[in-house]
């Protein structure tokens, strides 16, 4: 009988829905544990100070949230992140392009259609979005946006075993069932300008799909339904920077590709759910405070 | 003798809130309801990103009102754009949006909120497991059919990725829709017996139109030739009384909509222009939905509207309403995926036409199950985006909720005050706040925070 938390900070509780997708399975689970704190489900109001494993999904964006964060810490013996917010920032990430003070300004640059009002002054926003790591040390995590319903039975069946579970080591383009021919596109595509072949590499045909740098271990549900991969698992394991990697992979396609690459434009495809963690963010961070 | 009262974390919805309750000498001094999941600045993070891409951003707002959110997005690029996608990508999209309505209800009802309706000693899904096994197995199998057709038709459960500007990126294939159909139809009677359940809570009632408290508030819900639509139609705000305020297609929604910000909470607060603030607060969601419409063009849940409305009338402002109209809608939802999966269409393979990214500003309105979900966007020449507004359904509640809790404390004050009343009396909050279903993440995507003061920029306290 293992004491489980499921906690929240800023995230959109996609994960929680994802894993209730279990139904039954995760009823057993529960059933077979003691869920002692999970606001989104139970009562309880207190975390309690024996927690055997607590799961945090979303990131951290406000001084309040880091100090649940740490309170989850100090009480539980592992700490699992589950979701892209809280293990790599995930989206809200990508606000970090841009320095507090500036996302601000140009959000009250934008104050059309709202008569200006009082201040929330109810909890303090941190500087950036982070992910659960930067603040407290996770000893597991779960990443996709959300993981998918698979991977949290397997995650949970396995810890709560007793077991170390292990990450997908694959990257999606080796779960894709779509053929690579070698063959590249010249230009860029946008989803919306033209149908692409269904069985063919998305890449190869000049749509930017994230499954090269991405984990895999998903089955490539969104090439299957024909979109790209966006790259919600965040990095593999051959490297820690998303977006690097992915520069990298479009570099194969460089020799007969005539389109500009504009980092502004792409970051939200090549470092979707990564940029707080990011190499590159940590750099344009140490430079902006020098 | 003053004291301070603080509820956090709210338990049984989604996100994170909190209500602070000052009492003083036994006179209740103030309520704040607040929202206390961090902002993620996704007007922000969405400007020079390519529209196309905003339904699959833009998502990731709502955990629960995803799939909203995701055609919400797609038709306001289809607005901008001037795009009208084919036939059956409608159909697959009605269908998704019903069946995300099946599965957010099912949870609601059978997990959340029955807790409390049933007065459980165990006041958790776990024990409605052990009071009503049969019904909390109809509860999960309905909110997994929910999930069924929304990654038959979305591409994965939680997060769907096929709507993009000009249709579906892929359609449904004859056997998963005999498959769905199949599963349909024990849907239908399952839903009945949710329905009967929940009806025959609320006619055995005692009579107590003070436990929920009301507030005679305007309603707002989208309408399709003044029958109950929730993908796509005209927005109908009715006032307290009944009448109709105005109704108006969603790219107009500015000349009738404006908001203003809360000094304790990260969400805008959106009311009726005409009407100012408060005045011209309203309330979405279930109960303004049902407030609002002539009917359902469902047998079905047309059926369960009669006998809701010998219960609580329309409209009707008591908030314990909204449990039921939540009811009645969830038996509409299925018989909305019912309709669509019926249609000999939705099969068809042209889902989607190839399109050309243009200049312009692009509104749509959709129903979240929450309430009323607009998206509007301002596009350049390259199809990227340059301005983003989102109202989401708990904003427009938010000071409505906080109202309505007013209202309760001041009933129940000494209650609170009382230490043994008073797990009672926040008890009774609570069950007010659950009522509205609120999705706490979803209305806080909004970033006013250390804005302004009289139009002024004020520096955060991070800047110096």
């Amino acid at each position: 009988m293992v004491k489980l938390l499921l906690a929240g900070l800023s995230g959109d509780s996609g994960c929680q829905v994802a894993a209730l997708a279990l139904h039954d399975k995760l009823l057993d689970i529960i059933l077979a544990n003691e869920l002692v704190y999970a606001p989104t489900l139970i009562d309880a109001k207190v975390i309690p100070d024996d927690v055997d494993a607590a799961i945090i999904e979303g990131g951290i964006r406000t001084e309040h949230e880091k100090e649940i964060a740490e309170e989850i810490r100090r009480k539980s013996k592992a700490v699992i992140t589950i979701g892209s917010c809280a293990c790599f920032g995930g989206i809200p990430g990508l606000a970090n392009l841009k320095g507090g003070g500036e996302l601000l300004k140009n959000v009250y640059a934008d104050l059309e259609g709202t008569v200006a009002g009082p201040i929330p002054e109810h909890t303090v926003v941190t500087e950036q979005m982070m992910p659960v790591s930067s603040v407290v040390k996770v000893d597991f995590m779960i990443p996709g946006c959300p993981p998918e319903v698979t991977d949290i039975a397997y995650f949970l069946t396995t810890l709560l075993k007793g077991e170390v579970p292990e990450l997908s080591k694959t990257d999606v383009c080796d779960d894709c069932p779509k053929e690579r021919t070698g063959e590249y596109a010249e230009t860029f595509k946008r989803i919306h300008e033209e149908i692409p072949d269904p069985d063919r590499c998305l890449l190869e045909q000049g749509y930017i799909c994230m499954g090269p740098a991405t984990r895999g271990g998903c089955g490539a549900p969104c090439p299957t339904a024909g979109v790209t991969c966006d790259g919600c698992r965040g990095p593999t394991d051959r490297s820690d920077d998303q977006g690097l990697t992915m520069l990298d992979a479009l570099m194969s396609l460089a020799g007969t590709l005539k389109d500009e690459f504009s980092l502004p434009q792409h970051m939200g495809y090549i470092y979707r759910y990564s940029y707080a963690s990011s190499k590159l963010a940590k750099i344009l961070r140490r430079d902006g405070n020098e | 003798m003053s004291e301070t009262i603080i509820l956090e974390p709210l338990t049984r919805l989604e996100g994170n809130g909190r209500v602070k309750i000052d009492i003083e000498g036994g006179f209740l001094k103030n309520l704040q309801f607040s929202v206390m999941t961090g902002p993620r600045f996704f007007e922000q993070l969405l400007l020079n990103k390519p529209a196309e891409e905003a339904p699959r951003i833009t998502e990731r707002i709502c955990g629960i009102c995803y799939v909203n959110h995701h055609l919400v997005s797609v038709k306001a690029v289809e607005d901008a754009w001037g795009v009208e996608p084919p036939e059956v990508a409608q159909i697959l999209r009605r269908t998704l949006n019903a069946a995300s309505f099946v599965t957010s209800h099912a949870l609601h009802l059978a997990f959340l909120a029955l807790p409390d309706l049933m007065d459980l000693p165990d006041r958790s899904f776990i024990g409605i497991i052990k009071a009503n096994p049969a019904l909390a197995d109809i509860g999960i199998k309905l909110h997994e059919f929910g999930n069924n057709v929304v990654q038959a038709i979305g591409g994965r459960v939680v997060h769907v990725v096929t709507a993009v500007p000009g249709g579906q990126t892929s359609g449904l294939t004859g056997e998963a829709r005999y498959r769905l159909l199949r599963e349909s139809r024990i849907a239908i009677n399952n839903v009945r017996k949710v329905a009967d359940a929940v009806f025959q809570i609320f006619e055995n009632r005692s009579d107590d139109p003070e436990e929920y408290q009301g507030a005679e508030t305007n309603y707002m819900g989208l309408v399709n030739d003044g029958k109950y639509e929730i993908y796509d139609g005209e927005l109908r705000t009715k006032e307290p009384n009944g009448d109709i305020l105005c109704q108006f297609k969603p790219q107009d929604y500015r000349e009738y909509i404006e908001e203003t910000t809360s000094d304790h909470s990260y969400t805008k607060i959106p009311y009726m222009k005409s009407k100012g603030c408060p005045g011209g607060l309203g309330r979405v969601g279930p109960l303004g939905r049902i407030n609002v419409i002539d009917s359902f063009k469902w047998p079905i849940s047309q059926e369960y509207l009669r006998s809701y409305e010998k219960i609580f009338g329309r409209p009707s402002h008591d908030t314990a309403a909204y449990n039921l109209a939540r009811t009645v809608e969830f038996v509409a939802a299925v018989e909305e995926v019912v309709e669509g999966l019926s249609n000999d269409m939705i099969t068809s393979d042209r889902t989607r036409v190839p399109v050309k990214a243009r200049a312009g500003v692009g509104t749509a309105i959709t129903e979240a199950p929450r309430g009323v979900l607009l998206h509007n966007y301002k596009i350049d020449e390259r199809g990227l985006i340059k301005g983003v507004n989102i109202i989401a359904p708990t904003t427009f509640n938010h000071l409505n909720i906080e109202n309505n809790l007013k209202r309760f404390a001041l009933a129940n004050v000494d209650s609170l005050s009382e230490k043994g009343t008073r797990e009672t009396a926040l008890w009774g909050i609570e069950k007010i706040v659950r009522a509205y279903d609120p999705c706490l993440s979803c209305s806080v995507h909004l970033v006013d925070v250390d804005l302004t003061i009289d139009g002024a920029y004020v520096p955060t306290r991070r800047e110096n």
